[in-house]
């Protein structure tokens, strides 16, 4: 019969009124040094502790919390949580059973220093009081003043104590009066150095003592589940563990006992209180109890007996939560082998990765229910462990890496979010930790536990890894590498699955190509060869990608393969024999088609550009027929799918841009191109453009260079025509707007003429600038709305004429004749 | 054509100077500037040239503080004079990310930090949004020309805009044929009747001056492959704009580290009278 809240608050008060009233006499008593009275008095008082109305949170209250837990004890982080919910639950004001209790020992200790009694007679005296509980209380405060005395062995005294205190088999009374056993007595333990040390092997006695307080301890709190109905065991299990404190401080003590070495402890103090842990069978006391000594027990402790700690982990109840526990070892020793260089040591001599290793497999393997985040928890753990401990073994990494994938295999694709977490956590360590995809990319377990994700987080994963590549600036520098590489990040390579193509986000999907256009930057190896196998292992897996990707990915791989053959053009010299496969004619063929993958996204556009790139290259390397045919394929392009006229001005520019700089070509090829060049120019749709592109085919014909072309009659045909389109463009504009049109097209041409009469074209000579100068006056008079910005173009392009006539010299004497 | 008279880069191993020692020791005692390397620059407070070079270690985020090491020149003043004094243009393009490099050179993003410049004049070629937002986390007066390779169709082909007594144009310079000719570009110079004109495209850094003013290339800022220039080394161009002078620092990334050249122009009084 668990008592409700008000009635518990009413019964507490009681509880309280009797002890303060007890305890009133008892001062009373204790003033006039009245021994008799004072012990009936602390007799009824602690009566009140055998109260079995409160619940044990309450009954703590009743219990003096200052006492119980001493500053001593609250070093301790495990009761700190306990003392803090009691401070601000309890009543500090009150004066509690315990308090007093401490009063009576002091009286004690005057009374046999008096000497008006002995210490014997007294401990003989206080077990004449009638009930139990009280009686057992104040033998273990005279106990205490015994130990103190020194009158007899510290040794007999806890024994006597420890035994006489299985009379209480109540478990919360019996908790609350070991745990204060525990407490007056840790300070008196017969410890190494303590002055009760006795003579012979007495700190087995200590551990003795504290280890059967703890056992006893341990079942009255074990069985404390089993006391009222059923309906209430989830309030009971809560008790519990709000009391598991008072059980756990057992554990604390013999952290603290000095005489506790590592042999004792692996030899008497682990084993026993994994006995104890294992036996009792309890879900609630082995989790935490198991946390407890991994908690208390100093971590070199725990690396020495990791066998037998670990060995108890499969023996625990099914339910039991042993990642979180397991987590936490492997956590406290990844830090404790981080801390010194001079553990490590330690960690490959007890060989604790494979223990733990095992360990894990066999709790897996035991608990068939454990959900797979579980399972991922325990291999981050494993993990982190084993990149700190033993940072140079990739094998161990692998070796977790595939324990994953061992585990999540016969799953398709995770779906619980939380376990997706763990597993980017799993597969971000390593990276972190190396700062270098390189490692990774060794780890042939790594894609595999990649391929569990979903395809979103699969791709979030690669764009980690490129990040990661493109932070520490790491260089891919073989095939090898690549190859694996792009296995990680196939997600975003190509399609893993078309269903899903209409959710993607065009952003993101922008921004995740566009990182892979840079990643393709970081593979790289200056040897041509390997360069060349990198090239082709990129090609073939971004061919894969569909017309969405390619726009992103082909440009990266056409200028990286392009700087190759630039570096190849370097080195004409070393070319030994025909058997290497590294020859810029190679590398154009994989060019040529890998361009070709261009149109059928279809982006004419960006191939033509690439096309006259790689013309220009192949001109470079003086391979006239590969240039003419990347010449021919940006013309037909241009021809059959450049359809936007303002696409198509700027191609047109770009190639006789390109055009103008080729000096490989045959007088006859060289024709056929400058023909269809100017072709094309005359044939954009407005006037304007078609008018400056014919312009700037003059230049195909003249190259201000030693050697270059120079056909001053071609010159002058391209600008004769240009002015015929700058005239038709006139009328055109006469026609249809009533004014004058551009007569800002003549200055250019002017410009143009001035230019090729510098450059010494013999056709291009002064009477021809004159009569264009006087031509351009008379269009800008019969203008009548002048345009500012033409005007501006005619006075500086008249200014510069008189500054080269007044420059004097070969070019002064040129533009003499020319007036203005 | 007068690609002779005013200043031409000099060749490979004309003198370098690393980004702190743009400034020699001044004339005059006025200023001190402290930079992070630790070293304290005396700068002279009685020329405009010391508002220059203080210019360019504001931009460049060397300096850590200006002192005053005398009484003549108060602090105050010199502080009152800067806003009116200096205008920054940084002057940069063809960077062609992620088509041929993967990223601009740490150095020089460590260089460019944002709120010190004014003005940005980008040839083009960025070449997608990403690299726009970068430049225009730097300076939200952002102006950029066309390069072939934007995937932003609606940048301009060529632009002109002033900036205190100088009038700016930019181009790409893909359009303009033969590509990276001096006279062609002074051709457009003239048409667009603008004292500084500012190309890209060649991805090779350069600075003219002819009688109708300055034509400046930035080069490429990632030293993007060219098929025009070989061995490109990343490049950009600080212009500091003052009064009828600019002052054209140039930095360039040579085998890890970043040098800076000064070249100072004047505006004549004649291109000035034709406006």
């Amino acid at each position: 019969m668990l008592p409700h809240g008000d009635d518990e608050e009413k019964w507490l008060a009681e509880g309280i009124a009797g002890i303060q009233h007890n305890a009133f006499y008892m001062h009373r008593a204790l003033d006039s040094n009245d021994l008799k009275d004072a012990l009936r008095y602390s007799v009824q008082m602690l009566s009140e502790l055998r109260t079995s109305l409160l619940s044990p949170h309450k009954y703590y209250e009743l219990c003096e919390l200052g006492y119980l837990f001493d500053l001593a004890c609250s070093e301790c982080c495990l009761c700190r949580s306990w003392i803090l919910m009691c401070f601000f639950s309890g009543d500090w004001e009150d004066m509690r059973a315990f308090d007093e209790l401490r009063k009576m020992e002091m009286f004690f200790r005057e009374e046999t220093a008096r000497g008006t009694i002995s210490v014997i007679e007294l401990y003989e005296l206080v077990q004449h009081a009638g009930n139990i509980l009280p009686r057992l209380y104040l033998l273990c405060t005279v106990g205490s003043v015994y130990i103190k005395s020194k009158e007899a062995p510290a040794k007999d005294v806890l024994k006597d104590l420890v035994e006489m205190c299985r009379g209480i088999q109540h478990p919360v009374r019996g908790l609350f009066l070991r745990s204060y056993l525990c407490q007056i007595s840790r300070d008196k333990l017969p410890d190494i150095g303590s002055e009760y040390e006795g003579d012979a092997d007495t700190v087995s006695h200590a551990i003795e003592f504290v280890i059967q307080n703890f056992t006893e301890m341990n079942k009255l709190w074990v069985r404390m589940q089993h006391q009222g109905p059923t309906r209430e065991k989830d309030k009971r299990e809560k008790e519990r563990s709000q009391l598991r404190d008072l059980v756990g401080k057992n554990l604390h003590v013999l952290s603290q006992i000095e005489g506790v070495d590592l042999d004792i402890y692996k030899e008497t103090v682990l084993p026993r209180v994994l006995e104890q842990v294992v036996n009792c069978k309890d879900e609630l006391a082995q989790h935490y109890l198991m946390d407890c000594i991994i908690q208390v027990f100093p971590d070199e402790y725990h690396l020495q007996t990791l066998e037998t700690l670990l060995g108890a982990f499969p023996q625990l109840q099914p339910t039991v939560d042993i990642k979180t526990v397991l987590s936490q070892l492997m956590d406290r020793l990844s830090i404790y082998a981080a801390s010194s260089i001079e553990v490590l040591p330690e960690f490959l001599q007890v060989e604790a990765f494979s223990k733990l290793s095992n360990a894990i497999g066999k709790v897996i393997e035991a608990q068939v229910d454990m959900p797979v985040v579980g399972a991922i928890t325990l291999y981050v753990s494993l993990l982190t462990f084993t990149l700190r401990v033993h940072p140079d073994r990739l094998d161990y990494v692998d070796q977790v890496l595939g324990a994953c994938v061992k585990k999540l295999s016969g799953r398709a694709k995770l779906e619980d979010s939380r376990a997706t977490k763990q597993i980017v956590a799993l597969l971000s360590a390593p990276l972190e930790k190396y700062n270098d995809i390189v490692t990774a990319l060794k780890l042939p377990n790594y894609p595999r536990v990649m391929d569990h994700l979903d395809n979103g987080t699969n791709k979030v994963m690669a764009v980690v890894i490129i990040q990661s590549i493109m932070k520490n600036t790491t260089c891919i520098s073989t095939a090898d590498k690549v190859e694996a590489l792009f296995e990680l990040i196939k997600g975003l390579i190509r399609d893993v699955d078309e269903t899903q193509d209409d959710e993607i986000d065009e952003e993101d999907f922008k921004e995740e190509q566009n990182s892979v256009a840079r990643l393709i930057h970081m593979l790289h190896n200056d040897d041509p060869e390997e360069m060349l196998k990198i090239i082709c292992t990129v090609r073939k897996h971004i061919i894969l990608g569909g017309p969405k990707r390619l726009p992103f990915t082909v440009p990266p791989l056409v200028f990286s393969a392009l700087k190759l053959v630039r570096h190849l053009q370097g080195q004409d010299g070393d070319v030994i024999g025909e058997e290497i496969s590294a020859t810029p004619k190679k590398i154009f063929q994989i060019l040529h088609q890998t361009i070709e993958a261009l149109l059928s996204v279809p982006s004419p556009e960006l191939a033509l550009r690439l096309y006259l790139q790689c013309a220009e290259a192949a001109n470079d390397c003086d391979l006239e027929p590969v240039a003419y045919e990347f010449f021919t394929q940006a013309f037909i392009l241009y021809e059959e799918e450049v359809a936007d006229s303002k696409a198509q001005v700027t191609a047109i520019h770009l190639i006789i841009g390109t055009l103008q700089r080729m000096n490989v070509f045959g007088v006859e090829n060289r024709d056929t191109l400058t023909h269809k060049a100017t072709g094309y120019s005359a044939k954009l749709l407005k006037k304007p453009d078609q008018c400056r592109a014919v312009y700037a085919c003059s230049h195909l014909f003249w190259v201000d260079e030693q050697d270059g072309i120079k056909d001053g009659e071609r010159v002058l045909l391209c600008l004769k025509r240009a002015l015929r389109i700058a005239n038709a463009a006139q009328q055109m504009a006469n026609v249809t707007r009533g004014s004058s049109g551009p007569v800002v097209l003549f200055i250019e041409i002017l410009n143009k003429y001035l230019y090729f009469f510098e450059k010494g074209n013999p056709q291009v000579t002064s009477s021809v600038l004159q009569g264009l100068i006087e031509l351009i006056k008379t269009e800008m008079q019969t203008d009548g709305s002048s345009d500012p910005s033409a005007d501006a173009f005619f006075a500086s392009t008249l200014r510069y004429i008189q500054f080269q006539k007044q420059k004097g010299g070969a070019m002064g004497e040129k533009y003499d004749p020319i007036k203005i | 054509m007068g690609r002779a008279i005013g200043f031409r880069r000099r060749e490979r191993d004309r003198r370098r100077v690393s980004a702190p020692s743009v400034l020699p020791p001044s004339i005059s005692k006025d200023f001190g500037a402290t930079l992070v390397c630790g070293i304290r620059w005396r700068l002279g407070f009685g020329g405009l040239l010391s508002l220059a070079r203080l210019a360019v270690l504001l931009c460049s985020g060397v300096l850590i503080e200006i002192s005053s090491d005398s009484a003549v020149a108060p602090i105050g003043s010199f502080r009152l004079l800067l806003p009116f004094q200096m205008v920054l243009v940084l002057a940069i393009g063809d960077l062609h990310i992620p088509h041929r490099a993967p990223d601009l050179p740490a150095k020089f993003k460590s260089m460019l930090v944002p709120g010190k410049i004014q003005h940005i004049l980008c040839t083009g070629n960025l070449c997608i949004k990403e690299v726009h937002d970068y430049l225009k986390s730097l300076c939200p007066d952002l102006h950029i020309a066309r390069g072939e390779y934007d995937e932003d169709a609606r940048y301009p082909e060529n632009k002109t805009l002033t900036i205190g007594q100088f009038k700016l144009g930019l181009c790409h310079g893909h359009q303009i044929i033969p590509w990276g000719d001096l006279d062609s570009l002074a051709m457009l110079q003239r048409q667009l009747d603008v004292d500084i004109l500012v190309t890209g495209h060649t991805h090779q850094f350069k600075a003219y001056k002819h009688e109708a003013g300055v034509v400046i290339n930035p080069g490429s800022a990632t030293g993007a492959y060219s098929s025009i220039t070989y061995d490109v080394n990343p490049s950009f161009v600080l212009m500091d704009i003052d009064g009828l002078r600019v002052v054209v620092y140039v930095y360039e990334l040579i085998d890890g580290e970043v040098k800076v050249d000064k070249i100072d122009f004047k505006k004549t009084a004649n291109t000035q009278s034709a406006h």
